[in-house]
């Protein structure tokens, strides 16, 4: 994959509903672009801060 | 919680109790209330509420026994009445806090008191429910169905959605909570 990942590919791949051919391509896009990269490290804090807010 | 509903449908007069949907109400309650009580948990952040609204959503579906004619569309058209009547729940919810919060403030001024632990984490909660409140529709809802386990598919019929647009409103959904409750964090 050459072109950058739009947000709703990234957060579809963060939680699994990408069919494993298109999550590789994420997967290896992610590993080589540095704006990309830093995106997922984003979405990654934010699922955090979500659900250490929403556990019971 | 079984029993409790089963009270419930007992305690009601005949009309509303037709059997040939009675097979079908069980069923349904038997394979579904524990997806309405987690996502009623998750908008509510309260378990005995929670609790309430699972009944009062389980009475609806009693009262429409339409409801149960598609298997497939069940889950969905139950949770959204889920997330209705928990966002009604919380709109009174937040009118009796402000009345506390006001009396509160009003008592701990006269007697010089800190406010209670209890105070302080009811407080917390009232700040990931007005976090989420900023957030708007269908975002919140695909983030909420999202974070009860539920796949694009389910949110997609849940909430009448196309599936190929739920990723994206998760990710929207979750950036502004991250935006708004980051802001009310910061201005404890």
């Amino acid at each position: 994959m050459k072109e950058c990942v739009d947000e709703g590919t990234l957060q579809a791949w963060f939680d699994g509903e990408l069919g494993a051919e298109p999550a590789a391509a994420v997967a290896s896009h992610v590993a080589s672009c540095f704006v990309c990269a830093q995106a997922a490290r984003a979405v990654e804090d934010e699922n955090l801060l979500l659900s250490e807010a929403l556990e019971p | 919680m079984r029993g409790r509903a089963r009270a419930l449908i007992d305690s009601m007069p005949d009309q509303f109790a037709p059997d040939a949907t009675a097979v079908n109400f069980d069923e349904a309650f038997t394979l579904h209330h524990r997806a309405v009580f987690r996502t009623a948990r998750a908008v509510l952040r309260d378990a005995a509420l929670a609790e309430d609204v699972t009944q009062e959503v389980f009475l609806r579906l009693y009262r429409n026994p339409r409801a149960t004619e598609n298997a497939e569309l069940l889950r969905p058209w139950l949770l959204r009445v889920t997330l209705n009547v928990a966002r009604n729940t919380i709109r009174g919810q937040n009118r009796a806090v402000a009345r506390d919060t006001n009396y509160q403030k009003t008592s701990d001024t006269a007697s010089g008191f800190l406010p209670h632990e209890n105070y302080e984490s009811r407080l917390q909660l009232q700040e990931v429910r007005r976090a989420l409140d900023k957030i708007k529709e269908p975002m919140r809802s695909c983030l909420m169905l999202k974070q009860q386990g539920l796949s694009y598919r389910e949110i997609a019929q849940t909430l009448s959605l196309k599936e190929k647009n739920i990723g994206s409103l998760v990710a929207r959904g979750r950036k502004e909570f991250a935006r708004t409750y980051g802001k009310i964090g910061a201005s404890r």
